[in-house]
């Protein structure tokens, strides 16, 4: 299976530019026979929406999403967007196989704290489901979702084969630790102990001074990473998994046989 | 461990960072351009090695703004950045424009006199923003906006700040990265606004000292009586506390009356960068 990130910058706020965008890169994808595209959180609309949420969401249905539905008959496409529903808004992300949206997650876990505001314009999903696609059985998480222990119980319950990571994560450091360590630690720790594929994509660009630092990567199910982004670019990547990996990180250490899980978590 | 290597940064993803910052943050506005005062201090000497990364030296342009009581120093050192990185320059003297406002008063304390300097620098760059159509790029520190040891809507005021979140310490390790002229790194931190000022002792300690207190107190939540604990006196720690409270407003726009359902920035609520 050949899997891309598209590590892109967006325009706060222009989901016509946006969307124009995605198709572009799916575009390159396609021409190099990639089977799924993978893109940010809210990839559509920019992350600092704040005010913006009421005019930059949007249903699955709205026709500004259909050129990407057309291409996904060939190519698996997933993305963030800023999502509308009966009044209530959502940081979602929506994955397209097929001309079809076959699954939409909404964030469960909206951060609050420090620099972020988005419980304060978001509603929380309510579950973190997995999903089979042609490929694989796979889950979605969206940024801090995937700092939850929970969610990573969840495709420990579920047998996720590959899950996907959306994010729009700010760069930040101090003298011993870099923010993207963080990252690598929480994919490769879930990657070893789910026998699972963790695709990390994050975006690059700054808004108001804060960096979206990239060095979006995928790790194998034996807790490597087998490829990584830059820093700050905007780039697609492309890389080949061997899907029998997860079959052979399992038979190494067949975690999940030996649990009977806890239906009430996660 | 010593306190101030807390404070230690990765100057190669950091200097990157800031290089894409301020390349970022220009770029997308459609404009190609930075315009900044150029002090020959070791803040805008950083500055000036980031805005030549980030947009090419014949987009920056440094303006020497000395004034009559300037030390020669300082403009022989802004010289030296500039022939290091061969950027523009302009040397425009602010001594007629700010004296023809002071001399209006038969007597004015140094901190007005400083003041108007200051501001008289600000009418400056931002006059030559519109000239050279570049915006105007900040050159305050994380340690002197947090104490308010500037002018406000003076040399506190620009368009983008690259290194506002980094503390004296950190614009060092910064310019020694960036290998800033020795005579630059090795001077004592002057305003310059008066003969012989010096900053640290118009402030009454150290730039390490403060540097020090403001990571603990503000960066790692230590507690006032936290930081006494680390060896400092009560005076110093909470005369500094004190500082950057009575200085908050320097570091927010003017607030606004609320009367309507929607007030401009308490519920009218958008980024700078819309649609950017």
């Amino acid at each position: 299976m050949k899997i891309s990130v598209g590590q892109i910058d967006t325009v706060l706020g222009d989901i016509g530019k946006n969307v124009k965008k995605l198709e572009h890169y799916t575009d390159k994808a396609i021409e190099e026979n990639c089977d799924l595209i993978v893109f940010p959180e809210l990839a559509d609309s920019g992350y600092g929406l704040r005010d913006l949420v009421y005019t930059s969401s949007r249903t699955p249905n709205d026709p500004i999403f259909s050129n990407l539905k057309e291409k996904s008959n060939y190519i698996d496409i997933v993305f963030g967007f800023a999502q509308k529903e009966s009044g209530y808004f959502y940081n979602s992300s929506m994955y397209l196989s097929e001309g079809e949206t076959i699954n939409i997650h909404k964030k469960r876990f909206l951060p609050d704290y420090g620099m972020f505001e988005e419980q304060r314009y978001f509603s929380p999903g309510e579950t973190i489901d997995s999903f089979k696609t042609k490929f694989a059985k796979v889950t979605t998480l969206i940024c801090e979702d995937a700092f939850h222990i929970s969610s990573h119980y969840a495709t420990f319950k579920n047998e996720t084969e590959i899950l996907i990571i959306l994010s729009a994560s700010p760069f930040w450091s101090d003298h011993n630790s870099m923010k993207w360590e963080l990252w690598e630690n929480v994919c490769k720790t879930s990657a070893q102990l789910n026998g699972h594929f963790v695709i990390f994509s994050n975006r690059v660009g700054f808004e108001d001074g804060v960096g979206f630092f990239g060095k979006s990567f995928i790790v194998n199910p034996k807790g490597h990473i087998i490829k990584e982004a830059s820093f700050l670019k905007e780039e697609l990547f492309t890389v080949e998994i061997d899907l029998r990996d997860i079959e052979r990180a399992r038979l190494f250490m067949p975690i999940r046989k030996n649990e009977v899980c806890d239906e009430s978590i996660g | 461990m010593n306190l101030l290597d807390k404070l230690r940064i990765d100057c190669e993803f950091v200097s990157t960072y800031l290089i894409e910052f301020t390349r970022q943050e220009i770029a997308k506005t459609g404009i190609t351009k930075a315009v900044f005062g150029l002090s020959g201090g070791i803040d805008s000497s950083v500055v000036t090695y980031i805005a030549k990364e980030a947009l090419g030296k014949e987009n920056v342009y440094g303006i020497l703004m000395p004034y009559k009581l300037s030390s020669k120093e300082s403009i022989e050192d802004a010289l030296k950045v500039v022939k290091d990185t061969g950027i523009n320059y302009k040397v425009f003297e602010i001594t007629d424009p700010a004296d023809a406002y002071i001399n209006k008063f038969d007597d004015m304390d140094k901190v007005r006199k400083g003041n108007i300097l200051a501001r008289m620098r600000m009418i400056t760059l931002f006059d030559h923003s519109q000239f050279y159509k570049a915006l105007v790029v900040g050159t305050s520190n994380k340690t002197e906006l947090l104490l308010g040891y500037g002018t406000w809507y003076g040399d506190m005021a620009s368009c983008l700040n690259p290194i506002g979140d980094l503390y004296k310490n950190q614009i060092y390790q910064l310019a020694n990265y960036f290998k800033v002229p020795e005579t630059i790194i090795n001077k004592k931190p002057s305003a310059d606004l008066w003969v012989g000022q010096s900053d640290e002792d118009e402030l009454g300690f150290s730039y390490d000292e403060a540097d020090i207190i403001l990571y603990h107190l503000y960066d790692l939540h230590y507690t006032i009586e936290e930081v006494i604990n680390l060896g400092f006196k009560k005076e110093l720690v909470e005369g500094i506390a004190q500082r950057v409270k009575r200085n908050q407003f320097k570091r927010l726009p003017p607030i606004i009356a609320k009367i309507s359902k929607r007030t401009i920035n308490i519920d009218f609520r958008y980024l700078r960068d819309w649609g950017l």
